[in-house]
């Protein structure tokens, strides 16, 4: 696999496209007339005018360029970057909200040290950086960096690299760390295409999208990207109008946006995408010859995989019938599907259903050779272990909240306890670094230098680069500012690996390292700053970074009969856990405008529900706002039910990024975290935690609440306010 | 005699201006909508929207200008769940305009309705007048957490207890744009005045424009079969205009809209106890 340090040298032999649009411009507005006097303006703003920055938006992995409207020196409003390749100007509702962290008044405003009694108290840079080098350069000096555990998450930053680069030069170990990471869509890829990386699914020249539990439209690696793509797919120029089928348990945003909702039994989808290649298989001609497979071994029949799906079999054969008709068909596969304990034998499966339709090449399409590794169940095992046998001295927490995200089976809290020093890098006091010895306060991605590799992106590399909108709110750093100065005093081998002053020091040599390698001419400073406008750098993938497609791929195998912790007859419901557009794992929850929007599908708003099929609340005598304790093999939780028509009667659906412990006012103690329901369950294939491979049950408890829900009728009446009834 | 009396009449006629300089209108097309919700948080950024707290939610003092209601469709297995955004229709012949007894609202030579804050005494009146529902009354003087305040757009007042509110278009922006065409001496250009929904939607749902152009984007989709408008019935004539959902009706469920869902009978509208609607309930 490429190394990310590999991807610039790589480019070296390519030819490079920045990308050209409209250039919105840091100021091409012209003023308001304007009352103030503007006779000694600040240096950075000018009274009354506006000056718009583009940079970059860290609220997902998915790397959108936004451009930031600066007035009097203060952030006021994101837009979306038209330069942008993937986000083409779009937004989401958790990015528009990301404001609210920049101001957010629960903000950290310095480093704090822990008082010792779950309390923290303010510190300054000198005290925490005379607290934790000395006992860096001792483990250095020492050769004890194993001892060492860097918890980080999922970025391709310069900022994870010059971490990356910390680790490697003390010799520490990193876990990278998400509830919904892509790690068994990799494998899937890596198996069925030869990608080292995830593949640019090209949504808007589909004419059928057919996805198995991946919510591209509300939560799934690239939400504006694909929904960029999907107005595309509805009413793109050329007539033609794409055709969506979701196969989830749940409706998700997708599926309520879908043509045909399918709601499949859980676990049983991969073996439904195998019967469906079967038939296609069967049904090709003689010269077809679809993925140069003969036949499908252990295949289903369409009328099995229906009983075994819980579908109506003419629904299945229908559905077999727009596959083989559709010109550019496109499969996804993720969410949910990607989480079970089957995962990647499902999502393998899948794939196998592009290749066989053809679609690999066409909608399917190659892209960036690199992907970040994230940690396996048994990593985070091992990490545990060795804590509990007190092998763990440091443990640097770098802007992942593990203890609120991940299932709390881990043991992620009691580790943390036995750590000897725990160092968190973060803007907020989440619910993992209020578990730590010292809280070093972050920049917002306002306030700093950084950059990211769009995943899954565009089939190009895109690179958005991040800029300081706006100067300091507080006395805070950015983690590669920490991760600098913290190399530099520790001394030995760390301050060799990163002798850099500052992130904006460090960023601009790794652009200009870029530079180099790639041969490009020009004046460095005028092309950095030419990207500073664009907001993003774009190039075509050379040979040796793009992925390419094997040739031949092995016959995918039937998929394993799925697992979930939990007998059925104690815990007769399957746990479906998502994530909303706005919440997602729990970044969004100490946002105001994200705690007040309301949840697309349901409009609950400021809490936890329950959502539970019609049938079996019927069943079960369960109103809405009836509390009920679900509770799993792992734990137990209460909270309000919300009868939802887009359930399966066996799964129980709850949002995920609610109930903090911690993370400020507006996030704590709101709702209930379905991850401590969770088992520590895993993906037979790839060890890669299993997320939705829990079963529950569920008791009423005889208390009711009003939820906060601001929907009225939730049928038209006739009104015709969805458009004028068609004539029957 | 050209009395007061008489202008006060054909003022609140409805249309007193029979032509405008420019005809902001919105299309939404629904097929693209997916109810993410990216212009509803917009929204609230760019208008200094107020955060009013979860009681207050609760009790259905949310102040959002723009709102995706959502509407099913059948049953389990065969459920479908409908999106539409919903905001001031700004209507041409608006029924809150009529209604206002100190025209804090009033149509504008650009064809918004637009909300006079000052003049505004808070009856209430246009906020029943509204078929919409898209009026929202300031209960209270809202306050936001320091620093939030720092995030307030400079070019839009913040409201106080007692005024009502409602979406402007993003009249600022409109302003903007046409501040910038005057001093240029030409119009504003298709697409250079953006409302903040408009501009954050990732579908491009939301195509805004002057319909007094003929070739706009705004005007080319209302030529489109699948245009129409909410609750045309009462001659209201909206500035919004949706296009249908282009999906297939869910095929068995024409009786779909004779029944609620009992769970959201506490907001029912009168229109549920229709004759039609209470037969097929009985």
């Amino acid at each position: 696999m490429l190394n990310r340090r590999d991807i610039f040298k790589y480019l070296a032999g390519g030819g490079v496209g920045v990308g050209t649009g409209l250039l919105l411009g840091e100021v091409n507005q012209r003023p308001l007339e304007t009352l103030l006097s503007t006779h000694i303006p600040p240096e950075d703003f000018s009274p009354g005018m506006d000056t718009w920055y583009k940079t970059l938006c860290r609220m997902c992995p998915a790397g959108c360029g936004i451009s930031v409207r600066v007035r009097e020196g203060r952030a006021k409003k994101i837009e979306g970057n038209p330069n942008h390749p993937v986000s083409r100007g779009g937004t989401c509702a958790l990015g528009q909200a990301s404001l609210n962290a920049l101001y957010n008044p629960d903000r950290l405003r310095s480093p704090m040290r822990s008082d010792g009694e779950g309390g923290f108290v303010e510190s300054s840079w000198k005290e925490a950086f005379e607290a934790i080098a000395p006992r860096l350069g001792a483990l250095q000096s020492a050769g004890m960096g194993g001892r060492t555990w860097i918890l980080t998450g999922g970025f391709l930053s310069s900022g994870e690299e010059a971490l990356d680069k910390f680790r490697e030069a003390l010799g520490a170990n990193v876990l990278r760390l998400g509830l919904d990471t892509p790690a068994t869509e990799l494998a899937a890829a890596k198996a069925m295409y030869g990608f080292s990386g995830l593949p640019h699914y090209d949504i808007g020249s589909a004419d059928l999208v057919v996805s198995f539990g991946a919510d591209f439209l509300g939560a799934w690696r690239s939400p504006v990207g694909y929904s960029k793509a999907y107005g595309e797919f509805r009413q793109g120029g050329d007539g033609h109008r794409g055709y969506l089928v979701q196969v989830e348990p749940r409706m998700s945003l997708t599926g309520a946006n879908a043509d045909e909702w399918l709601p499949a039994r859980p676990g049983t989808e991969g073996a439904l995408a195998l019967a469906l290649g079967a038939e296609l298989l069967g049904r090709a001609g003689p010269d077809d010859e679809p993925a140069g497979w003969e036949g499908l071994p252990g295949a289903l029949s369409l009328d099995e995989a229906a009983a075994l799906a819980d579908l109506p079999a003419e629904r299945l054969r229908a559905l077999a019938d727009r596959l083989a008709a559709a010109k550019t068909p496109l499969v996804l596969g993720g969410g949910a599907v990607g989480a079970g304990a089957n995962a990647t034998e499902a999502l393998t499966c899948v794939a196998a259903l592009n290749r066989i339709l053809g679609a690999a090449g066409t909608t399917v399409r190659p892209n960036l050779a690199h992907a970040p590794r994230f940690a396996a169940l048994s990593d985070i095992e091992k990490f545990v272990a060795e804590a509990a046998n007190g092998e763990v001295s440091l443990v640097i927490v770098a802007g992942v909240d593990p203890l609120h995200d991940l299932p709390h089976s881990l043991g992620l809290r009691g580790a943390l306890d036995r750590t000897e020093l725990v160092v968190a890098l973060d803007s907020f006091p989440s619910d993992t670094a209020s578990a730590a010895d010292w809280i070093l306060a972050t920049d917002t991605f306002f306030e700093t230098w950084d950059d990211d590799i769009s995943l899954p992106g565009n089939g190009k590399l895109s690179v958005t680069l991040q800029q300081p909108v706006q100067r300091r709110l507080y006395d805070t750093l950015s983690v590669t500012d920490i991760v600098l100065r913290l190399a530099q005093r520790s001394g030995g081998a760390l301050a060799e690996a990163l002798p850099y002053e500052d992130a904006e020091a460090y960023t601009r040599s790794e652009w200009a390292t870029a530079w180099t390698n790639l041969g490009i001419q020009d004046d460095f400073d005028a092309g950095f700053r030419q990207v500073q406008q664009q907001g993003v750098w774009v190039a075509d993938l050379v040979e040796g970074m793009a992925d390419e497609f094997s040739a031949e791929a092995t016959v995918p195998a039937a998929p394993s009969e799925a697992q979930f912790a939990g007998d059925a007859s104690e815990y007769p419901f399957v746990l479906h856990p998502f994530q909303t557009p706005g919440l997602r794992e729990g970044k969004g929850a100490r946002l105001p405008w994200i705690q007040e929007l309301p949840d697309p599908q349901t409009s609950v708003a400021y809490g936890s529900w329950v959502e539970v099929s019609p049938a079996t609340a019927d069943e079960l005598n369960l109103r809405d706002g009836d509390v009920v304790e679900v509770s799993s093999p792992a734990g137990t939780v209460s909270a309000p039910v919300l009868r939802y028509p887009g359930v399966r009667p066996d799964v129980i659906a709850m949002p995920l990024g609610q109930g903090h412990q911690a993370n400020g006012r507006y996030a704590q103690g709101r709702g209930v975290n379905p991850a401590s329901l969770l088992a520590a369950e895993r993906d037979g294939k790839t060890g890669a935690l299993a997320w939705a491979a829990t079963r529950v049950a569920l008791r009423k408890t005889g208390e009711r609440v009003r939820m906060t829900k601001t929907s009225g009728v939730s049928r038209t009446l006739g009104r015709q306010i969805l458009g004028p009834e068609d004539e029957h | 005699m050209s009395t007061i009396r008489d202008k006060l009449r054909e003022y609140r006629t409805a249309g007193y201006y029979t032509e405008f300089e420019y005809h902001w209108t919105m299309a939404v097309d629904l097929d693209r909508c997916t109810g993410c919700e990216a212009c509803v948080v917009a929204c609230q950024a760019e208008n200094n929207l107020p955060i009013v707290g979860e009681k207050r939610m609760r009790q259905g003092r949310e102040m959002k200008w723009l709102r995706i209601e959502r509407y099913w469709d059948g049953d389990y297995p065969d459920a479908r769940l409908n999106f539409i955004p919903m905001l001031c229709q700004h209507c041409d012949e608006a029924p809150c305009e009529i209604a206002c007894p100190v025209f804090a609202t009033y149509h504008n030579q650009d064809g918004l309705n637009a909300q006079v804050y000052n003049r505004c005494i808070g009856t209430r009146t246009c906020a029943v007048y509204c078929p919409y529902e898209v009026r929202f009354f300031n209960w209270f003087t809202y306050t936001w957490d320091e620093p939030l305040e720092q995030q307030l757009n400079p070019d839009v007042t913040v409201r106080e207890k007692g005024v009502m509110e409602k979406c402007t278009f993003c009249v600022q922006r409109i302003n903007r744009a046409k501040d910038l065409a005057r001093d240029e001496d030409r119009r504003v250009a298709d697409g250079e005045a953006q409302p903040a929904c408009a501009q954050a939607c990732p579908t491009d749902a939301i195509v805004f424009g002057d319909r007094n152009d003929p070739d706009s984007a705004v005007s080319r989709k209302l030529e489109d079969p699948r245009a129409y408008k909410v609750l045309e019935e009462l001659n209201t004539h909206p500035s919004v205009v949706y296009l249908k959902n282009a999906r297939e009706p869910l095929a068995g469920h024409e009786d779909d809209d004779h029944h609620g869902e009992e769970s959201d009978s506490h907001a029912a509208s009168p229109v549920m106890w229709s004759e039609e609607s209470s037969e097929a309930v009985a």
